[in-house]
This record gives C-alpha cells, structure tokens and sequence, in this order.
C-alpha cells in the first residue's frame, strides 16, 4: 500500500516536472513564435523596413496584426554599430516596439512621447550605450536611444490607417524611413 | 519481479509521467492565455504582455499562436469570447457593444473566429476604428454587429466567419496598460439582439 502510494506521489510530481518544462521551454521551442516569424522574413539588417501587413496578407506570416494598422519591421544587428531606424512624415497615431531576439519588447513608445513627428531611434548595446555616455554623439541628440541586451532583434512600427485616405501619407512615411547601422559611432570617444 | 520487468515497469511509469505532463501542458498552453488577466466584465486585457512580465502560461499561448502583441506604450487589447449573458458569440448573431471605454487616444474593433482553423478567414478580418465610429450622446461607444444591416456604427461579419467569435477591442495610447489601479475601468457591454438559423 504504501508502495503504491509513493508510487503516486512520484508519478505526480513528475508529470508536474514535465508539465512545467515544457510550458517554461515552449516560448523557446514553438514553432512560429512571433521571433521564428519576424526572423524567416527578415534573414539579415536591412535598411529598407518589411511590410509585416503585405506579408500577413499574402498568408507568408500571421502574426494577428491589428488590420486598421499597417505594420513594418526592421531586424538589428548591434554587434558592430549601433542601429538607427529615422524618418519623416506625419500621420495619426504611430508607436514603435524594439523586441530581443526572442521577440519580447524591450522598450516601446508612441508618437505622443516622441520629440519628432517621424520616428527616430537607435539600438545600441551595453558597450555602444557606455560610450555614449562618455561622449554623447550629436547625430543623436533628438533620437530615442534603446540599450538592448541582444545583439539582434527587432524594430516593429505600428502607422494607423484607418481607411484608404491614409494610405498615401501612410506609403510617404514608409518609405521615408529607413533602418541603417550609425556609421563611425564611438570614434570621438577613442 | 524479475530485473526485467522491473525495468519495463519503471521505464512505463516514466513514459506515463512524460505523457501526462506534455498532454496537460499541451491542453493548457492552448487554451489558457495567462495568469494574470484584468477583468471587466466579459472582457480581458493583459498588460505587459509583450515584455518579460508576463507569467510563463501567457508567453507559452503567446508562442504557439505566433501572435505579435501591442507593448504597453503603444496600448492594450481586450478580449470577450461571450455576451454579457455569459453565452458565446456567434457569427450568426447580432449584437450591440454600447458603454464607456479607458481613456485612449484611439481604438479599433475586429470580431475574428474564435477557432483559428482556418487562418486565412482571420488574417484580414474587416476592422472598425474610433475615426469612422459616430459617437452617440449617452455612451462612448456605441456599435451594432452582426450579420444584418444595423444603422450607424454598423460593423459587419463576415458570412462565412466560424460559428464562434472573439471580440477584439485595442486602445493606442491608454493608460490601462501603465496604471496601477484597474478597480475603475469600464468596457462596453455586449447584448445578443437575436440570431438567424444556423
């Protein structure tokens, strides 16, 4: 009987160990998780943003994405300078997500708290955000700057376009932006 | 017991503990969105459910949706898969969403199939947004959805949506998602004005 009963007690706590391994590894393992998505359609930094809403329509991803929005992407790549995402335009409403490798947000903002109407801001890592400090360099005096943790990762802008007469503004935002690496970053601060 | 029954016998408790953990994680993680929900009546919000806040159900549902959520600084998404009479929402019905919402800067409204067998039906559902919602005098929203034509605010389902729904509100720009206190919310109630066969 008591056998039997630890017996139990052991089987249950093991398919609890089981259980909670496989919850706690699902965000790393699940097949199309947001990241595995974000990272099949954008393979390396480039400048020019993806159009995650194209992309969602034509059923290459589905990332649930709000249908009133049009939604672009850039993928970072931190190790060698620091990643800049700028642009001009105005529109309505648009916020900005910086996500880590593993597609959580890191940092996110909206234009209200934006100090230009067009997005602008830069990804940089520890040793990037360090040398910043030191010597503060004047091509980012107005841009939002991001420490990121991740050497990779991603940039998500959300452009709202309620209805077909924003989609010209919306289209002169898109391509009026653009993700590209601070060239010579840090070689004021030695 | 000889040795090699022992050895079954154990092996089969191991394969049996296995299963019964990856079975009833399986379940949950499709099921179950989070831990930590903000309730308002049928609806349910997630703050900091883009960011390393959220509670290990939450990030694992997040994960095999493949779903890319609002942060907390662009706004927060609420959720209703029933009426307020606790029944579930049916494509074949009309409802009205009429009440007060959190402050926001702007909202959109989606109704997709709550049963996600067919992705292409939801990946471009029609939307309604706070600019083409024409605001009553007795409530912040106001809008009529469903299948039938139902004056102004009218969002329309799709014919061919899954029988079951989710409701889908977003608010940009709300403080809901950066507040501390959630006691004074109020989302929109959702009536069932009747249904058609089916």
């Amino acid at each position: 009987m008591g056998k039997l009963f630890y017996g139990f007690i052991t089987l249950a706590i093991g398919a609890v160990v089981a259980h909670l391994a496989i919850v706690l590894l699902l965000p790393l393992t699940a097949p199309s998780t947001a990241a595995r998505q974000l990272a099949g359609v954008m393979p390396e930094a480039i400048a020019s943003p993806s159009d995650l809403s194209a992309l969602q329509r034509d059923g290459t991803i589905d990332l649930h994405l709000d249908p009133a929005f049009r939604i672009i992407g850039c993928r970072y790549d931190v190790s060698e300078a620091p990643m800049r995402i700028s642009g001009s335009g105005r529109i309505d409403f648009w916020s900005v997500s910086v996500l880590d490798s593993f597609g959580v947000s890191i940092f996110s903002a909206n234009n209200r708290i934006s100090p230009t109407p067009g997005v602008d801001l830069a990804v940089l890592s520890a040793p990037q955000l360090r040398s910043f400090r030191q010597s503060p360099d004047e091509r980012l005096a107005n841009t939002i700057v991001v420490p990121s943790n991740d050497l990779t990762g991603f940039v998500v802008v959300r452009l709202f376009e309620p209805d077909g007469s924003w989609t010209a503004l919306v289209d002169n935002f898109i391509s009026a932006t653009s993700c590209e690496p601070v060239p010579n970053f840090g070689d004021l601060a030695g | 017991m000889s040795f090699v029954a022992r050895s079954l016998t154990i092996a089969g408790l191991v394969a049996a503990t296995i299963g019964v953990g990856a079975y009833s994680a399986d379940r949950v993680t499709t099921s179950f969105t989070g831990m930590t929900p903000i309730n308002v009546g049928v609806w349910r919000g997630y703050p900091g459910l883009a960011t390393r806040d959220a509670d290990p159900y939450a990030r694992a549902n997040l994960a095999r949706s493949g779903k890319l959520p609002v942060a907390d600084t662009e706004g927060i998404e609420f959720r209703a898969v029933m009426d307020d009479e606790r029944q579930p929402l049916r494509a074949n019905c009309n409802y009205t969403l009429s009440g007060d919402l959190p402050a926001n800067r702007l909202w959109t409204f989606r109704a997709v199939p709550l049963d996600r067998g067919d992705p292409a039906q939801a990946i471009d559902p029609p939307y309604f947004t706070s600019r083409q919602h024409a605001r009553q005098a007795d409530a912040a929203v106001s809008l009529n959805a469903g299948s039938l034509p139902a004056g102004m605010n009218w969002y329309r389902f799709e014919p061919d949506l899954d029988d079951n729904l989710m409701f889908v509100f977003t608010l940009y720009d709300s403080a809901v998602a950066t507040t501390a206190s959630f006691s004074d919310l109020a989302m929109p109630t959702i009536v069932n004005k009747g249904c058609s066969r089916g």
